[in-house]
């Protein structure tokens, strides 16, 4: 009989520091869970106050365990890592483009489209749209006639591959490119574009195109790749260009931030 | 949604704008090496670890569906990240270096009370690593990388009240894990 009255008496008092260490663990979840909270605990709980306190200091104990500094090597092989898996998408992309396409049809894409282009430019002479930039920059008259107007983002690229070769290119290939430069809504059209540009980027006329084009852009992908082709020319016109832009607030507070630090690495 | 936020980056990269996966991982790698750290007490694999979470988000960032915050998307690749690391190893292998790292010692504690101290924090460790995943993994989202119960929950996918009852029990688990250590 005494038996059982006693594990009655210690089941309701298991049973009660349960409800009090559930309390505590409700404590818990609040980063400023503090003495006065356990307190509030062991005076409603008077009979578990060794179990709540020892639980409590283990849990303010947790606290007090380091860890290691993490090692260089793991952020730069991180950073090694993802320009590799960007390369190797953007080689990809350009893969998918040339199964696409042989050479041959590659050449005849671009005749065709040069041919367009030429066409479209007599035809448009004296067109002129507007279009809207930014506020700050205000608008912008420009010339249309880009490499969008009839052809998919696969025969762009493609054209644009193929531009990119010309050995001896005339200003009207510049001014073709520098359009879709500005103009193409494909990220990875305007990328080639300027990828193209920039292997004549020893031209005066084409790295003011360069220069011109960054407050075209809204994707910071492409203003960063942009001020990093002027800024890797070295460039004085060039990198006070990049300079005023970024005092006058025309670029995209990323971008910024990443540019910056190159111009302090110049 | 803010033109720097997490998941704005993360819809970034989703739709291929890879060059924002670089600022979620300066933004997060260090409170996630410090996640796997605290499982497993081994600097090394944590690093390996937190690396692998950015490669699968990168891999895997067309599921990614901008429906609660990234961060919930994070841990829950890490908590795979982690369970494949569990299934590929054996436990010794996570518990290899379970020495603690050394800190500069303090002006306040006089020498014996320090090693008492690192004693005790050595047996901490060791008894934390020795907790059952669940209750470890509860501790160590509230404790460390302080996410409330019902976030908790979220990312695990159990109720709030589950993730409550694993740390109280995780808790009595600890101290007496700490008592055997000790002894």
């Amino acid at each position: 009989m005494m038996s059982n009255h006693s594990d009655m008496e210690t089941n309701e008092n298991k049973r009660k520091c349960d409800e009090a260490l559930d309390q505590l663990a409700q404590l818990f979840e609040n980063e400023t869970c503090g003495k006065e909270d356990l307190k509030r605990v062991v005076d409603q709980y008077p009979g578990c106050k060794e179990e709540l306190v020892t639980t409590y200091s283990l849990w303010m104990e947790l606290d007090e365990l380091p860890v290691p500094e993490i090692s260089d090597k793991a952020v730069t092989n991180f950073s090694s890592t993802m320009e590799q898996i960007r390369a190797d998408e953007n080689n990809q992309h350009l893969n998918n483009i040339s199964g696409y396409f042989s050479l041959n049809q590659v050449m005849k894409w671009a005749a065709i489209f040069i041919l367009g282009l030429g066409l479209g430019l007599i035809i448009n002479h004296n067109k002129t749209q507007t279009v809207a930039v930014t506020n700050s920059v205000g608008a912008v008259e420009s010339n249309q006639t880009g490499l969008e107007a009839t052809n998919t983002t696969v025969v762009r690229l493609a054209a644009i591959h193929s531009l990119k070769e010309n050995t001896d290119p005339s200003l009207e290939i510049y001014e073709m490119l520098y359009t879709t430069l500005t103009n193409d809504t494909n990220d990875n059209v305007r990328l080639s574009a300027l990828e193209a540009l920039q292997n004549f980027s020893d031209k005066t006329r084409v790295r003011e195109m360069l220069i011109k084009a960054i407050m075209f852009q809204d994707s910071p992908m492409v203003q960063l790749s942009l001020l990093e082709a002027l800024l890797s020319e070295q460039n004085d016109t060039a990198l006070q260009a990049v300079k005023e832009m970024l005092k006058e607030g025309l670029i995209d507070m990323e971008v910024k931030i990443e540019v910056e630090e190159t111009i302090n690495n110049i | 949604m803010k033109n720097n936020d997490d998941n704005y980056l993360m819809n970034k990269v989703k739709n291929g704008d890879l060059s924002h996966m670089g600022i979620l991982f300066e933004r997060h790698h260090k409170v996630l090496f410090g996640y796997f750290y605290r499982l497993t007490g081994n600097a090394s694999k944590s690093e390996d670890m937190m690396q692998n979470v950015f490669f699968r988000l990168l891999k895997y960032r067309n599921t990614f569906r901008n429906e609660g915050k990234f961060v919930y998307w994070m841990y829950a690749v890490a908590r795979n990240v982690s369970n494949d690391g569990f299934r590929k190893s054996d436990l010794l292998s996570f518990t290899e270096d379970l020495t603690l790292v050394e800190e500069e010692p303090s002006d306040s504690l006089n020498r014996e009370e320090e090693l008492v101290q690192k004693e005790r924090q050595q047996h901490l460790k060791i008894a934390l690593q020795q907790l059952g995943p669940e209750q470890k993994e509860a501790i160590v989202m509230s404790k460390y990388q302080g996410f409330k119960y019902h976030e908790i929950a979220k990312i695990v996918g159990v109720s709030e009240s589950a993730i409550k009852a694993r740390i109280r029990r995780g808790m009595m688990e600890l101290k007496k894990l700490m008592n055997d250590v000790k002894s």
